[in-house]
């Protein structure tokens, strides 16, 4: 409970840092880190502009995509406080739930019979395709060094609980920047994809809701903020001890997620987006990194004959 | 026994009966038989299942002798799963069939077949001796083959049916092989005898009877790469075959598969990873080639294949388990293989009775030609969503129950300490989250091309919903989704009886199912949570937005108006950027006419794809084959008596090797003589 009131407090922040972090990396003084939350309020007030071409799944499919999303943020616990839903092997349903909010998104854009719509579905389609791996075998790796099988469980065993911590910090560093590059491109963010030019043929989400206005775009506005958040969220736990007591962990949840925020500020600052055709290779990059944490815990829970003597 | 006689007298009667009514009678009638003969099939399963093997030995004389009948766990669930697909195929088929109304000749035979079909299926789930058995089997074959060829004028479909007919058979004759080998070994006919006494090791039968088994069962199943049968005959039958095709008779290889396990006397975990790795390959392979296929059904047909990998792992994982002592990797895998054989066979004959609704109306099943069918036929369309969903693996429908199944048995072997199955595993679960994923891609276009967006070639002004009967069983299949995505406890109590069954030397059971058993409740709780929240979502969504008022608009074509349906995105462009990576693996020929000038003339574009392996293994042997076989095309001259000289001389040659002893000694004592 305590961790999805969490995630909800940080996605309303995420964004506004994200932007605020970009201004100042350009020299500006950039809005208030209120302005993306103003801008979502002020979408959803509005009424919407249907296509005459699409029909009721373009209507249900950003509130789907939202419920999907909060319903997947549920599994998230906060260090050793178990999520509202937590269970064996939680996260392949936390991904697949996920899944199933992108797969109404990709068909709602194909609903709008638009050319750009359509190409922004298809890459959607084919880069989450190509995301999902690295998720399974991170907490796989983690499933096997801990012998623990939920979020929960795998957070609250990880530190402090006969794993040496240079190896469980070790890992957990690393997993955190896995879990964070997924984030960006399951967010469609730098550098898979670039967030501010709506127009552009090269674009992924964006181009995908071009057709989406008024509430159904302040939700999807909010899902991004939110999907950051949760995956924030995932990252932080692996830093959590447990009987740390709620401040500490809640202090660690925040500081993760800062970090994550000034780190996709700095990255969009500073980075070209790649070629479309690039972005495959950037991808498997990230799922060949989770490699390194299979073997790591393989090696650290002594499956591979005898604990390494660390 | 007396109700087993019954049903099967039904289904004579109606064979008996069909050929002499009006069209319409036939079925009425054919759909009667089948409804109330699986009634009683399924009384006597849930009976079995409620506690009480039945077991009994009918005296069927000459050749047969004896002949064991035996419902046991596994035999009742496979005949529960294939009454429900045929109930509600017979009826879908109804009026699908109604197009053929003007043939009643043709429509006798199908449905005859029809009846012989189940028959022939429900015999295979009981028949225990090996004789009745293969029997069975051979009316199941020969009847569905006789139900694809229904529309045989077209040469497509006699050449699919012949596929599978020959394919079928190569399957039939290592089946044979390999039952008289295990027969010869005990001494007996009765499968139960065989495997007691390879439990025991009173026989040595080794690991070779028991793959040439399964060699002539994965032909049935389509493990790859004996799956090449499978992409023709789904597209050439009629749709509520192909749907009780892919969904239940690609399944009695799986059926089979079960049933010869316990022959297997070799390493447990040797022969787990076998079936893990072939069927992994086999899901990957499935989806791969799905994606690129642009006739509906044919993308359904390779779907089949991903799905029997899916199950294939099942079996896999449970055979693992059982060779590592880890009952919970057994038990969960096992229940996951038979689990996903039950969801398949709802989701993937779903998916074809829509498709089949799609071909009666759009009078097309080209994916690159539909488009905006959701506005045409709104039930079809949500229909074939949902199965997609379900197909795909997403909660909260019943795929992802199964699939999940699959997962934690993966993630439970990982965990449990063994390096090397370790990294198998984590292969495998690679394998499963591409399978899925590529899944996603492949279910997103055809759903999003072929119901959603304009129309991108000229769909037929009555392309309309289908009659409402039509939509009744598919809505029941639907119900059963819905029940076992959001309700899964009661499903993996049915699945456990025979999955418990199947791994030797359970102590304690209950204490195996109860984490599963909490699992599926926090799943069943995550499942309504997703429908509630977004529901709630939506409602908010109504609630904020009540008094804004909604504009409908041209789509926006980022200022370019001369939009029209021909832009749209189509099947090919949506799975270029997959194609452009996957195409290594794959056989995809493109032609094209590039548009030059200022005024160009027409343009062309055509896209062929086909099975690399298909070509690879099956059709370059087949060639080598022929030509050795053309050698001997001199002896079909078409002179009959030519054929009859044949004959002479084949009985002259019979005669002299069976009196070879008094030939040679007759020639000798003569030489002696003279």
């Amino acid at each position: 409970m305590e961790s999805i009131i969490l995630i909800i407090t940080a996605s309303l922040f995420f964004t506004g840092i994200v932007i605020r972090v970009k201004s100042m990396a350009s020299g500006r003084k950039g809005p208030g880190i209120l302005q993306p939350l103003r801008d979502i309020a002020r979408n959803m007030k509005k009424g919407g502009v249907y296509s005459e071409t699409s029909g009721i799944i373009f209507k249900i499919a950003p509130s789907i995509y939202t419920g999907t999303l909060i319903t997947a943020s549920l599994c998230i616990p906060l260090g050793d406080r178990p999520g509202i839903l937590s269970f064996q092997w939680d996260f392949v349903f936390f991904v697949y739930t996920l899944a199933l909010g992108k797969f109404l998104m990709v068909i709602a854009a194909l609903d709008t019979g638009s050319s750009f719509e359509g190409m922004g579905a298809s890459r959607e389609a084919f880069f989450s395709m190509l995301m999902e791996p690295a998720m399974f075998m991170v907490m796989g790796s983690f499933a096997i060094l801990t012998g623990k099988t939920s979020f929960s469980g795998i957070f609250a065993a990880l530190h402090g609980t006969g794993i040496s911590n240079a190896v469980s910090y070790t890992m957990a560093a690393l997993s955190a920047i896995i879990i964070m590059l997924v984030g960006m491109v399951e967010n469609s963010r730098m550098p898979v994809d670039d967030p501010k030019t709506h127009l552009e043929l090269t674009m992924i989400h964006e181009v995908m809701i071009l057709d989406n206005s008024g509430f159904d775009l302040g939700l999807i506005m909010y899902s991004s903020c939110l999907k950051f958040a949760v995956f924030g969220a995932v990252a932080a736990g692996l830093f959590m001890k447990p009987g740390a007591g709620f401040f500490a962990d809640a202090g660690i949840f925040f500081l993760v997620q800062l970090c994550y925020a000034v780190f996709t500020g700095f990255m969009e600052s500073f980075m070209a987006r790649f070629r479309m055709r690039n972005n495959p290779q950037f991808i498997y990059t990230i799922t060949a990194a989770t490699l390194l944490i299979f073997i790591g815990a393989v090696h650290a829970s002594g499956i591979a004959g005898g604990k390494m003597p660390w | 026994m007396g109700l087993i006689a019954l049903s099967f007298l039904i289904s004579l009667c109606g064979i008996i009966l069909i050929p002499l009514f009006p069209v319409k009678l036939k079925k009425i009638t054919a759909v009667i038989v089948v409804l109330s003969s699986g009634a009683i099939h399924v009384f006597n399963a849930v009976k079995v299942l409620s506690g009480g093997i039945i077991n009994f030995t009918l005296n069927a004389g000459f050749p047969f002798g004896d002949l064991p009948v035996r419902i046991d766990n596994l035999s009742a669930f496979f005949i529960i799963v294939i009454t429900f697909t045929l109930s509600t195929g017979v009826i879908y088929g109804y009026h699908y069939m109604s197009q053929y109304d003007d043939e009643p000749e043709k429509q006798s035979l199908h449905w005859c077949s029809f009846l012989l079909l189940q028959s022939g299926m429900m015999g295979v789930c009981m028949m225990q001796n090996i004789l009745a058995f293969l029997m069975s089997w051979e009316v199941m074959t020969v009847s569905a083959f006789i139900l694809v060829i229904y529309d045989y004028e077209t040469p497509n479909t006699i050449r699919a049916g012949l596929n599978y007919f020959v394919q079928s058979h190569i399957g039939v004759l290592l089946i044979i092989t390999g039952f008289i080998w295990t027969a010869s070994a005990a001494g007996s006919f009765d499968l139960a005898v065989i495997i007691s006494a390879a439990k025991n090791n009173t026989i040595h039968l080794g690991t070779w009877p028991f793959m040439v088994l399964f060699i002539g069962f994965a032909f049935k199943a389509g493990l790859v790469p004996l799956h090449t049968w499978l992409p023709w005959a789904h597209p050439a039958a009629p749709s509520h075959v192909s749907g009780i095709m892919s969904g239940v008779i690609i399944k009695m290889g799986i059926y089979g598969i079960f049933r010869i396990l316990p022959v297997y006397q070799g390493d447990m975990l040797q022969i787990g990873r076998l079936i893990l790795l072939i069927s992994a390959a086999t899901a990957l392979y499935g989806v791969m080639v799905a994606i690129i296929q642009h006739n509906l059904k044919r993308l359904l047909a390779y779907h089949s294949v991903e799905n029997i990998g899916i199950i294939g792992m099942g079996i896999g994982l449970g055979a693992i388990g059982t060779g590592m002592g880890n009952n919970t990797v057994a038990f969960v895998g096992y229940c996951g293989a038979l689990l996903h054989t039950l969801n398949h066979s709802l989701f993937k004959s779903l998916l074809f009775f829509t498709a089949g609704s799609v071909y009666r109306k759009a009078h097309t099943l080209n994916i690159e030609e539909l488009g905006g069918l959701a506005k045409k036929m709104p039930y079809t369309a949500a229909l074939f969503l949902i199965a997609a969903l379900a197909i795909t693996g997403l909660p909260p429908f019943n795929g992802f129950i199964s699939e999940f199944l699959i997962y934690s048995s993966m993630y439970t072997g990982m965990t449990s300490g063994n390096l090397s199955f370790s990294m198998i595993f984590l292969c495998c679960i690679f394998a499963l989250v591409m399978v899925g994923g590529l899944a996603f891609l492949c279910f997103t276009k055809a759903f999003g091309i072929v119901f959603l967006g304009s129309p991108r070639h000229h769909i037929p002004e009555d392309c309309g919903e289908v009659e409402r009967w039509c939509l009744v069983p598919q809505f029941v299949i639907l119900a059963m989704i819905l029940l076992i995505g959001f309700f899964p406890l009661p499903f993996i109590k049915l699945v456990s009886k025979p999955a418990l069954t199947l791994i030797p030397g359970i102590q304690n059971p209950a204490e195996i199912l109860a984490p599963v058993n909490s699992t599926m409740l926090s799943i069943s709780t995550g499942a309504i949570l997703i429908a509630v929240i977004c529901g709630a979502v939506y409602g908010v969504k109504i609630l904020v937005t009540r008094k804004a008022i909604d504009r409908t608009s041209p789509t926006w074509g980022c200022a370019y108006t001369g939009a029209s349906p021909k832009l749209q995105y189509t099947a090919t462009s949506f799975i270029k950027s997959y194609t452009v990576i996957a195409s290594p693996l794959l056989r995809i020929k493109t032609t094209a006419s590039a548009i030059e000038g200022l005024f160009p003339e027409k343009g062309e574009f055509h896209i062929r794809t086909y099975d690399k392996l298909e070509e690879k293994l099956i059709d370059s042997n087949l060639n080598r084959v022929g030509n050795f076989m053309t050698l001997f095309a001199f002896l079909q001259n078409g002179l009959i008596q030519y054929y009859i000289l044949y004959g002479v001389f084949f009985i002259i040659a019979v005669m002299g090797f069976t009196f070879r002893k008094s030939i040679i000694s007759f020639i000798i004592s003569f030489l002696a003589l003279g």
